[in-house]
C-alpha cells in the first residue's frame, strides 16, 4: 500500500539555506540512498544509514557518514511509529557541513528540504 | 539521548540485509527537472525497468521505457501550462504498462516551484503490480494525502 504525498509548501526566502520553520528535536536513525547521474549515465549508487536530528514542516536535519552535493536529490527511508510503516522521502541537499568525529572521522550536518514523500508497509 | 553514541550505532548497525529488504519493498522513482534533466533515480527504478525488456547500456547509460518518457513528456506539457497560468497545485497523472506478463504502474508527479519555477520538478513513482486483485487494493489506497493535489490523469493499459 502506498500513499504520497507533497510536503506543505514553505515559503523561500532570499537566503535559500535559512531555516524554514521551527524545529523539532527528533533523532531517529533513516537509511539514505544517493545516486550520482550525469545526464542519462549512471556514475555511482551509494547508500548507507544517517540520522535525522531535527524536523521542520519544509525539511529536516541529517548526520551522514558521506556528504551529497548542494542541491543534490536523494532518498531517506524514515520509520513511522507503528514500525510497520516507513516514509520514503525525496529531499533535496540546502546545505552541508563537516564535523570532525571521534579520533579520525568526519560526518557530516546535512539541511534538506522535504519534495515529496511515499509512505509504504513493510 | 548521547547523540556520540546514537551516530556510532547508527553509522555501523548499517545492515546489508536491512538495506537490501528495504530496497526489496520500496518503490522506483525518478526525479527530473522542468527541462527534463536526471536529477535522481534509484536502483529498483532499473530493477522494475529491466523486468519489462529496458535496462541500463553497457556503457551506464539508462534507456527509458517509452511510455515512461511519454508520460514525462505529458507531466511537462502540463506542469508548463500551469505555471503559465500561475497554476500551483501539485498534480498527478499514472499509467499502466504491462509488457512480459509483467504490470508496473507508473505514477507521474508535477511538482511546480512557485518561487522559481524553472526548480519544478517532476517525480515518477514506479510500482510493481501483481494480480489484477491485487492491482485492484493498490488502485484504492494509491491517493495523494494533500487535499490540493489534483489527478489530472486517468490510469489506462498499455499492451505493448
Amino acid at each position: 500500500m502506498t500513499h504520497s504525498k507533497i510536503p506543505p509548501e514553505v515559503k523561500e526566502s532570499a537566503n535559500p539555506d535559512r531555516r524554514g520553520g521551527t524545529r523539532v528535536l527528533k533523532i531517529q536513525s533513516c537509511f539514505y540512498q544517493l545516486a550520482q547521474v550525469a545526464g542519462y549515465e549512471i556514475i555511482e549508487f551509494s547508500d548507507g544509514h544517517a540520522l535525522s536530528l531535527n524536523t521542520s514542516p519544509g525539511g529536516f536535519l541529517l548526520l551522514m557518514p558521506k556528504p551529497p552535493e548542494r542541491r543534490q536529490v536523494f532518498e531517506v527511508h524514515t520509520p513511522l511509529s507503528t514500525e510497520e510503516e516507513r516514509t520514503v522521502k525525496l529531499v533535496e541537499a540546502c546545505w552541508t557541513r563537516e564535523l570532525a568525529f571521534g579520533d579520525a572521522g568526519k560526518v557530516y550536518l546535512v539541511g534538506v528540504r522535504s519534495l515529496f514523500e511515499t509512505a509504504r508497509s513493510n | 539521548m548521547n547523540i556520540m553514541t546514537e551516530v556510532g550505532t547508527a553509522f555501523v548497525c548499517s545492515g546489508h540485509s536491512e538495506n537490501m529488504a528495504s530496497r526489496q519493498s520500496s518503490p522506483g522513482i525518478l526525479v527530473f527537472s522542468r527541462s527534463l534533466q536526471l536529477q535522481y533515480v534509484n536502483r529498483r527504478v532499473l530493477e522494475l525497468i529491466r523486468n519489462i525488456g529496458q535496462a541500463v547500456t553497457e556503457s551506464g547509460l539508462i534507456v527509458l521505457p517509452t511510455p515512461l518518457l511519454e508520460l514525462r513528456e505529458q507531466i511537462q506539457e502540463c506542469l508548463d501550462e500551469r505555471l503559465e497560468a500561475n497554476i500551483w497545485e501539485p498534480f498527478e497523472m499514472s499509467r499502466v504498462v504491462s509488457k512480459f506478463g509483467r504490470r508496473l504502474l507508473f505514477r507521474g508527479f508535477g511538482h511546480p516551484n512557485r518561487a522559481v519555477s524553472c526548480d519544478s520538478r517532476i517525480v515518477i513513482v514506479l510500482e510493481e503490480i501483481g494480480s489484477a486483485e491485487k492491482d485492484r487494493h493498490q488502485q484504492a489506497h494509491v491517493r495523494m494525502t494533500v487535499p490540493k493535489m489534483q489527478t489530472t490523469g486517468t490510469l489506462f493499459p498499455t499492451n505493448s
